[in-house]
């Protein structure tokens, strides 16, 4: 009897040790796997933005902020940061308020040829951001579509491209978390004798805001770091801190100011951060008390008019159509159609001239040469940013038993959340003058830009993986363990598959973003080998309708190539994956 | 004509028909209870009256006027549904108190008629508690609380107690019953189970296929099911009888009045359980105990297959004859097995023909 005591104590004492070893094994691999994408981030990020930073702070190893009086003291820096404010706040505005009724009617109403138009609204995101400078310049210019409005070159031009770049963040975010509400508490509401815009006002706005402040903090960030658009649109009267590095270090050679517009960017950027936090934490815990409804409980025909009256879809559905049709539809179109005009009529001459190295050799290679670049540079990008960033999201949808772990994995997300925020250009900026010398030079090095993009894509990579990983039920882990799958087992059938899904997306995010990529290559792109945004931007800034054309026929090309390679992507995805 | 009238109403989806040609009328101060398996069309029908479905034929009236063009929010009916659909960024009294605002009661008489109803729900002094942190039953109780609360000409509720646990909602059930009619609500009561219905309403309506099968009071309806499924729905268990219809067995229709062990009846529980009938049955059972079988008069032999215990009662499976597996209650017998043969008595009063 005492044996059979003694004997199962031992067992006992056996398998706890052994459990330990495993709890502590496994342990030790999640700290591996998250410090080699910290080792990266640390590297290729921080280590370069740190040393910019710098710059604006010491002068020979001495802190001396002498810089920021200087800088500060210019009526210039203060009119910058106006107007990068200025243009944010309205493109932030007007994309929320034209994407509201956009995420109803299409996330909250059913009508024929719906996924085509979710589809078609998803275009303007992906797309390049140098091609949309070029695709309003292309409509806005003299003797273009709406040349008679005379916004070229205008403010309005810049906020008008910037709402039209972002106008489906807003709608995917808000309509994604729309489409989940349960209508039953609105009816609630109009049973309770509030009419349909009282209903909406006081239950499902306050029930959005959530979301809404989310998109919006996201816009915001997009439009106030906005590079290539102002860039292409803004010519020399509006610009905004990003464009205004760009200048003071390639037009004026001025580290030390373009390294104070660096932390000033930093700056506007932490804040907007901060708010994007808080707002996601309060839209997980607004979602905790939702229900799933059906589909048929949130999905209602458009109906425009109700007996013979005008039905409350009607006025969404007009503001929708138009922003689609005019915003949205009209510069692509007309980019298309402009592509195919040449001084000799309707022809393919421009796409042919891409074959070229440009009217008066503007370029050092062809454009097609500068597209397979690209598409070498971002196979690169997108591996490096895939991996890095699915071990990040792997690490951070951890839940961990111990508060330290808890507040490790924490931290680890917030930051990889940061490269979303510090500018491409700061990025580019960084690599220039921390990686062109000893220890690590990489000034001639080909992994140099594809590093940089995939520091700009990989907080989009973890976003997108993120959301299905912590989706996953615990208790699936935990009934996997039960029935006798070794941790990393549970990782390989549980996670797996849900990882394997979201990441055809992530993927695709990762090679467009690399494909569009502008801010950082431009400071880092070698004249030889130039890649197909940069030999766009090139195009457009010399005179003749030869290199004008080429420009538009390469915007068509690059739009293209990444809307294909999103449009497979979003085969892959499955409802309600990630977060843009 | 006063209150809720219902005629030939039908609601389409798509193509397929959920309500088919119903009429209903349900008086002032009347509740009346919906019943019938998901699917039916009971909560299509609910939703029609309260507006929120369009009706394809037919009229929706109160008080004779036709609702048709009355859109939901002046229609002056509540609507309480399954799982409340509280407003998760107003606390308890802001719930309670959203359709006094939309009738723009001032402040302070909307704060009286907040407490009023906390105190009639059962939640005083939950005024200012975020309606995250109620338990289920509370949460339904404010949801019942905000429905009240603008006195709605007609209360319609789908579903009320179905998301929660089954003591909490036998409970609420007879709160339920309380509350409306010391509110003097007119209700219209969305339901799947007939327990829930027979508590609450005065008159139930039992629904199936969209159509409305058979209307009268929970006494009625019990009494005298309109035929076999709308019985087994009520509960019976529905068996052949021997004059080629069908009987409907009520939960407690069979009882085990003794044990047949081998050729003699457990006599001290045969006297336990009291009575000549028993006795009677004792005697017969002696003559031929062997193979159970059914008898003319009301008495049954079979065989245990399972030995449960039920709200405070043992509870027997036996394998009859004629009627394959029944439950049947088995009061005061204490030692009784799987595999004993078992007499049985037949009680008329539980008892319906179909």
């Amino acid at each position: 009897m005492s044996g059979r005591v003694k004997d199962t104590g031992n067992t006992v004492g056996r398998s706890r040790g052994r459990a330990d070893t495993a709890r502590r094994r496994s342990a030790v691999a999640w700290v591996v796997a998250g410090a080699i994408p910290l080792a990266f981030l640390t590297v290729f990020f921080a280590w370069p933005v740190a040393t910019l930073i710098g710059r604006g702070f010491t002068t020979d190893g001495a802190l001396d902020l002498s810089g920021f009086a200087e800088v500060f003291a210019r009526p210039r820096t203060w009119r910058i940061i106006r107007l990068t404010l200025a243009q944010a706040l309205l493109g932030t505005a007007l994309a929320v308020l034209l994407g509201l009724p956009g995420a109803y009617v299409l996330y909250r109403r059913t009508f024929r040829g719906r996924a085509l138009v979710r589809a078609f609204v998803t275009v303007p995101f992906v797309l390049p951001t140098v091609v949309v400078g070029v695709a309003f310049r292309s409509l806005l210019t003299e003797g273009g579509p709406l040349g008679f409005l005379h916004l070229d070159g205008t403010f309005t031009a810049i906020v008008l491209a910037l709402v039209f770049f972002n106008y489906t963040v807003v709608v995917r975010t808000v309509g994604g978390l729309w489409e989940r509400l349960d209508p039953r508490t609105e009816q609630a509401a109009r049973a309770l004798g509030a009419p349909p815009w009282r209903a909406f006002l006081t239950v499902t706005l306050p029930a959005l805001t959530p979301a809404i402040v989310s998109a919006a903090s996201v816009v915001f960030l997009f439009c106030a770091t906005a590079f290539g658009v102002v860039m292409v649109l803004g010519g020399t009267r509006y610009g905004t801190i990003e464009t205004e590095i760009w200048i003071q270090t390639t037009q004026f050679l001025d580290l030390r100011t373009a390294a104070v517009l660096s932390v000033v960017q930093l700056v506007v950027v932490g804040v907007s951060l901060a708010l994007f936090s808080r707002a996601r934490a309060r839209r997980e815990r607004a979602l905790d008390l939702q229900g799933r409804p059906t589909d048929e409980q949130t999905a209602q025909r458009l109906r425009l008019w109700n007996r013979r009256r005008p039905g409350g879809d009607l006025l969404p559905t007009v503001v929708t159509s138009a922003v689609v049709i005019v915003l949205l539809a009209l510069p692509l179109g007309n980019l298309l159609v402009r592509s195919l005009r040449t001084p000799d009529g309707w022809s393919l001459g421009n796409y042919t001239a891409l074959g070229t190295t440009g009217g008066d050799n503007a370029l050092t290679v062809t454009v097609w040469e500068a597209a397979a670049n690209s598409l070498r540079i971002a196979v690169d990008a997108t591996v490096l940013a895939v991996v890095m960033g699915t071990l990040v999201a792997l690490v951070v949808s951890r839940r961990p038993r111990n508060p330290l772990g808890r507040r490790a994995v924490w931290w680890l997300d917030a930051v990889f959340m940061l490269p979303l925020g510090v500018s491409a250009v700061t990025v580019g900026f960084g690599f220039l003058i921390t990686l062109n010398h000893p220890p690590l030079d990489l000034r001639s090095s080909a992994v140099l830009i594809p590093i940089a993009q995939a520091v700009v894509a990989i907080p989009l990579v973890v976003r997108t993986v993120l959301p299905v990983l912590r989706a996953i039920d615990p208790h699936l882990r935990e009934a996997a363990g039960v029935l006798g799958a070794a941790p990393w087992r549970v990782l390989l059938t549980v996670d797996g598959p849900f990882l394997i899904r979201s990441l055809g997306l992530a993927i695709g995010f990762a090679f467009a973003v690399s494909l569009g990529e502008f801010g950082a290559t431009s400071f880092l792109s070698r004249p030889d080998r130039p890649t197909l945004p940069v030999v766009i931007f090139r195009l457009i800034g010399r005179p003749g309708p030869e290199n004008y054309g080429m420009a538009l026929a390469a915007s068509v090309v690059l739009a293209v190539l990444t809307a294909t390679i999103m449009g497979v992507a979003e085969r892959l995805r499955r409802e309600g994956t990630g977060e843009f | 004509m006063s209150g809720l009238s219902v005629a030939g109403a039908v609601v389409t989806y798509a193509g397929t028909t959920a309500v088919a040609d119903v009429d209903l009328d349900v008086a002032v101060g009347e509740v009346v209870a919906l019943l019938g398996p998901s699917g039916c069309g009971k909560s299509s029908l609910l939703r029609a009256v309260a507006g929120l479905e369009p009706l394809t034929a037919g009229r929706v009236a109160w008080d004779g006027a036709d609702l048709r063009d009355v859109p939901v929010h002046r229609r002056g009916f509540g609507l309480m549904f399954q799982d409340g659909q509280l407003f998760a960024h107003r606390d308890v009294a802001g719930n309670v108190a959203y359709g006094l605002e939309m009738a723009r009661i001032p402040a302070a008489e909307r704060r009286d008629r907040v407490d009023e109803l906390l105190e009639l729900v059962g939640l005083a002094g939950y005024q200012r508690r975020p309606v995250a942190t109620l338990s289920g039953g509370e949460q339904q109780r404010v949801a019942l609380a905000r429905s009240l609360a603008p006195r709605p000409r007609l209360l319609l509720l789908d579903e009320p107690l179905s998301a929660l646990d089954r003591s909490l909602r036998e409970r609420l059930a007879s709160d339920l019953h309380d509350i409306l009619r010391r509110a003097g609500t007119t209700s219209l009561y969305v339901t799947h189970d007939h327990d829930e219905a027979f508590t609450v309403a005065d008159r139930v309506a039992v629904m199936r296929a969209g159509e409305l099968v058979q209307l009268g009071s929970p006494a009625e309806l019990w009494a005298a099911p309109a035929d076999a499924d709308v019985a087994a729905f009520l509960g019976y268990r529905v068996v052949p009888a021997r004059d080629g219809g069908r009987l409907g067995l009520g939960p407690q229709a069979l009882e085990v009045v003794g044990v047949v062990a081998g050729d003699s009846v457990d006599g001290a529980v045969a006297d336990d359980a009291g009575g000549p009938d028993d006795r009677a049955a004792a005697d017969d059972a002696g003559a031929s105990a062997e193979a159970p079988r059914s008898a003319g008069d009301g008495r049954l032999t079979g065989r245990v297959t399972a030995v449960g215990f039920s709200r405070g009662r043992t509870t027997v499976t036996v394998d009859l004859p004629d009627w394959g597996e029944q439950r049947a209650v088995a009061a005061g017998i204490a030692a009784i097995g799987a595999g004993d043969l078992v007499r049985l008595r037949l009680d008329p009063a539980g008892v319906v023909e179909l």
